[in-house]
């Protein structure tokens, strides 16, 4: 069992091209293959600082490159969780760089590269004219911070509307009668299931079996329907009452236990 | 049979090419084309190029364009005013890059894998936004760590670079000194029947024919 234990706290995975998890976690929120937003990095910090404590030899240079990990995964996190920046933002980031080095040295340098993107600005000028078959992957939906904030504000208008016409007999969009015929009041579901079972229990009295048909009566709209059966359902699992169904879609008849 | 007789009609083999390549989002690559129709590489590369010979001598409003290792059928630069007219959510899914973004591209087209500071150290200007953008649009991606002192990433183009700017592969480009010499200007980089049938002949060689 021990000897169980120790493997366990000496597994270890290999994978090829990465020196391991935590460098492949890394990888994958770099190259947008995981949302860093989803990452707990208090979690995975832990895990893997308990992980290093248990091998027992722990270099500097290990730890100097957990902890770069760990700032990377922290920063992308902070990326993810700000708002994007606006493409063409990126043009007035012009900070020069190493302003002691020889400019003629560095133009000359750059300057085939700067035909490099002319020859591609041409190249995307000739294939912006030419269009194709549109894929039919559908992208996951996205929502933004702008799209919940201004749905947060709907939220509290429409609240703040139902507090003051509350009463006042207005017509509001919390009005029973502005609901659509089938979908069930706005009553609590546990408050709609007990009042049903306290009904049905007051006509099961006396009686050796009462049908579906008879009960649900007049009022067979979805909504009573859907109430009614959960409610049987219900009394069924705590032992209140048997259903029976002779014949596929025929009657059901609730018996009284 | 005289040469405008050739291409009045297609072969079987090439029109169901073309249908494959109708239904087709992506680039189709000549080893796809050839399982689907049963027929050697060499066979489907040729059949490609005869596609290929009869959309441009037809004047067909579709071009057949090698994009990123693969075959795609493309409405012709003729054409783009009115398909943009009817579509226009087209123009909106072109991908938009500023000059600084195109420039670092290049950068990064010819060095890769590449890190931020080599990259920088090229342009003489900070990259990280320009990089950003690029990952974010999903035309360059990180290709691993450089071995070394902090492990910097390493950059490379994507197939959708490929694609945005018309490229069958990276080796499409000309180098660094041919467009010194020739000026990008008179640098032609579309594909062309006679590189088809090159390699329809390696092709073929490979396949033992």
């Amino acid at each position: 069992m021990e000897e169980q234990s120790r493997e366990l706290s000496c597994f270890q995975a290999d994978i090829e091209g990465f020196s391991g998890p935590f460098d492949l976690l890394c990888y994958l929120v770099e190259n947008r293959q995981l949302e860093a937003a989803r990452i707990s990095v208090g979690q995975v910090v832990r895990i893997y600082g308990a992980y290093l404590a248990n091998t027992g030899k722990v270099s500097v240079a290990v730890v100097s490159e957990f902890l770069s990990m760990a700032s990377s995964l922290v920063l992308n996190k902070i990326r993810s969780l700000f708002p994007q920046r606006e493409t063409g933002e990126e043009d007035s980031d012009y900070s020069i760089i190493d302003e002691g080095a020889n400019v003629e040295e560095k133009l000359s340098r750059y300057r085939p590269y700067r035909l490099a993107a002319a020859f591609l600005a041409k190249c995307r000028e000739r294939q912006d004219k030419m269009f194709a078959r549109e894929s039919e992957e559908i992208e996951e939906p996205s929502w933004g911070l702008g799209d919940l904030f201004g749905l947060c504000n709907i939220w509290w208008d429409l609240l703040e509307a139902h507090r003051g016409t509350a009463g006042k007999g207005k017509i509001s969009l919390f009005d029973d009668g502005m609901y659509m015929e089938g979908v069930p009041a706005p009553l609590p579901d546990e408050a709609q299931i007990e009042k049903k079972i306290s009904e049905i229990m007051a006509g099961l009295q006396g009686k050796q079996w009462v049908s579906l048909s008879a009960l649900l009566g007049e009022n067979r709209n979805a909504a009573a329907f859907v109430v009614t059966l959960l409610s049987l359902l219900e009394m069924s699992r705590m032992g209140y009452i048997r259903l029976y169904q002779e014949v596929l879609f025929q009657d059901v008849l609730i018996c009284p236990l | 049979m005289s040469s405008s007789a050739r291409f009045d009609t297609l072969s079987e083999t090439a029109a169901k090419i073309e249908a494959i390549l109708f239904t087709a989002s992506s680039p189709v690559s000549v080893k796809e084309l050839a399982e689907a129709l049963a027929i050697p590489q060499s066979a489907a590369a040729n059949e490609i190029r005869n596609l290929f010979s009869y959309l441009e001598k037809t004047g067909s409003g579709i071009e057949l364009q090698e994009l990123a290792g693969g075959w795609k059928l493309m409405t012709s630069p003729l054409a783009s005013d009115a398909v943009a007219r009817f579509r226009d959510t087209a123009q909106r899914q072109k991908i938009r890059l500023s000059k600084a973004a195109v420039e670092t591209l290049a950068v990064i087209a010819y060095n890769q894998p590449v890190t931020r500071s080599e990259i920088e150290d090229i342009r003489g200007v900070r990259c990280e936004r320009v990089i950003e953008t690029l990952l974010s649009h999903g035309i360059v991606r990180i290709a691993g760590r450089k071995k070394g002192t902090g492990s910097p990433l390493l950059y490379r183009t994507t197939d959708l670079f490929l694609e945005t700017f018309g490229l069958a592969a990276i080796s499409d480009l000309p180098t660094l000194e041919e467009l010194q010499e020739l000026g990008h200007e008179s640098y032609q980089p579309t594909r062309t029947p006679g590189t088809v049938m090159a390699e329809a002949a390696a092709s073929r060689e490979r396949d033992g024919e």
